[in-house]
């Protein structure tokens, strides 16, 4: 890692963060389930694996959050902010889930199409849990982001439209989601970069 | 100006209803100052306070002059002059005893490889396990593991030392070592711990704090907390019912803490342990009065 430029203090930091592999797993695991119903339901593949797709990232990120911090009370007396450490470990639970579940979209009979449609959702989804986990929990964040997206997923099925997810225009607005919430995570970072925090 | 390392100004700590502490006002200055009280008296909650892992309910803290309730800014450099011990430290899996510390030295902010692995051989070296750096966490005993976990919370020679429970699991050697590691520390700086072992107390800490059931009920020195107990310590050679505590000793008497002396008792001089116990007896005796 050092050499692929990562520096070596976020080394050592990823290097303590050998608990994630129940991220690790939880999203290999979710992928598998993702692939299993959508095989197993023809009539209803597309709309189960894009529906469950997206939340494949915010399930590894919740976990990395919540579940593999065994040091938790320990890292919150010391100085270093605690926002970059999660930043940090949330990144290699990504590296997992997100081929792993595009693999699987690739692979599975019936969903060649959908491979890669499920991507912008789920960086949308994935950043906005970012930002808001700079305010609440993991567990509250990724229930109320699983809500919200179930929400719009429903409203698409109801109104038959779940092909426009497919559409330029709607990839361009999960895009424009992702990057407002990007930035805003930003601004937030950089003004209290959530040093101190408790 | 105070020369005090950490301040509790007017704090409390409630959970709900239950209050964990109640308001406390508390100056730590230089030297080894030790928590007593039994379990669930406050002790773990009061230096979770101090070491800044816990927001108060009500009050002002001050750690090395930065006041950690006033802004993230001042906690963070608070947490800079700080150690912390938990009562438990969960190690992460499949780390050496050298790359845990390392991880802690990162997250103490040093930067510099070079100067940072030199901090992690030198308190490695110093609770004696410079020869088990290499050795995975798993595979130390559980003795080495709270002397590793000890190492961590000792890194960069903070000003103010947080231990919970540190003598816990260690042999009676190793608590010596380790009394004489918190000694050196108390000349230049504070060392705040809780302990159940009395005499880790008595050996060690210039000031003893007793709390029990949230409140701070004995706050001086080891001297004056043995002195509240003088003439109270008893041995003789039939049992003292009266007495709060009462025991035959390896060589045949009975020594009695508190209680009224049998005709043929002579006092003894008490141990903190004595003066503990006849600290928790009162404060039963007056609650049980006041009901």
């Amino acid at each position: 890692m050092v050499r692929a430029g990562v520096p070596g203090h976020d080394v050592a930091i990823l290097r303590a963060s050998s608990g994630l592999h129940r991220p690790w797993v939880a999203a290999i695991s979710a992928a598998l389930v993702c692939a299993f119903l959508s095989s197993s339901l023809p009539d209803h593949q597309d709309r189960v694996f894009l529906l469950l797709a997206p939340l494949i990232p915010v399930l590894a990120v919740a976990m990395a959050y919540d579940l593999t911090d065994p040091m938790r009370e320990l890292e919150t007396s010391t100085p270093v902010s605690k926002f970059r450490i999660a930043l940090l470990r949330a990144s290699k639970p990504l590296a997992v889930a997100v081929p792993v579940t595009t693999a699987i979209g690739i692979v599975v009979p019936g969903l060649g199409g959908l491979a890669f449609v499920w991507l912008m959702p789920g960086l949308c989804l994935t950043v906005t849990m970012l930002l808001l986990l700079t305010w609440w929990t993991a567990w509250v964040t990724a229930g109320a982001l699983a809500a919200g997206w179930s929400l719009v997923f429903g409203a698409l099925v109801q109104q038959r439209s779940l092909d426009q997810l497919d559409s330029s225009g709607a990839q361009l607005v999960f895009a424009a989601i992702a990057v407002v919430a990007a930035a805003a995570l930003i601004v937030r970072t950089k003004s209290i970069r959530l040093q101190g925090g408790y | 100006m105070s020369t005090a390392t950490a301040v509790l100004d007017g704090v409390s700590k409630s959970y709900g209803r239950t209050a964990a502490l109640r308001t406390t006002d508390l100056e730590l200055g230089y030297g080894v100052i030790g928590l007593l009280g039994p379990n669930g008296a406050g002790k773990t909650t009061m230096l979770r306070l101090v070491a800044t892992s816990l927001p108060p309910t009500t009050g002002r803290i001050l750690v090395a002059g930065h006041e950690v309730t006033a802004s993230m800014a001042a906690r963070t450099a608070a947490r800079r002059c700080l150690g912390y011990l938990p009562q438990e430290v969960v190690f992460p899996r499949g780390m050496t005893a050298f790359s845990f510390l390392d991880y802690v030295a990162v997250l103490k902010e040093w930067q510099s490889a070079d100067s940072r692995h030199r901090e992690v051989l030198r308190v490695l070296e110093l609770v004696k396990l410079g020869d088990r750096a290499t050795k995975r966490i798993a595979k130390l005993s559980g003795g080495q593991r709270r002397r590793l976990a000890l190492a961590q919370s000792l890194m960069g020679s903070p000003d103010l030392v947080v231990l919970d429970e540190p003598t816990t699991g260690l042999d009676p050697e190793q608590r010596a070592s380790l009394c004489g590691i918190l000694s050196g520390l108390a000349g230049t700086g504070t060392v705040l711990l809780s302990t159940h072992q009395t005499e880790d107390v008595a050996a060690l800490c210039d000031r003893v704090i007793v709390l029990d059931d949230g409140a701070i009920r004995f706050d001086g020195t080891v001297v004056d907390l043995i002195a509240t107990a003088r003439g109270r310590v008893h041995v003789a050679s039939l049992a003292n019912p009266g007495a709060l505590n009462s025991w035959r000793t390896g060589t045949g008497a009975v020594r009695s803490v508190g209680g009224q002396p049998g005709i043929d008792a002579d006092a003894v001089e008490p141990t903190v342990e004595d003066a503990y116990l006849l600290l928790r007896a009162a404060r039963q005796d007056n609650e049980g009065a006041n009901r």
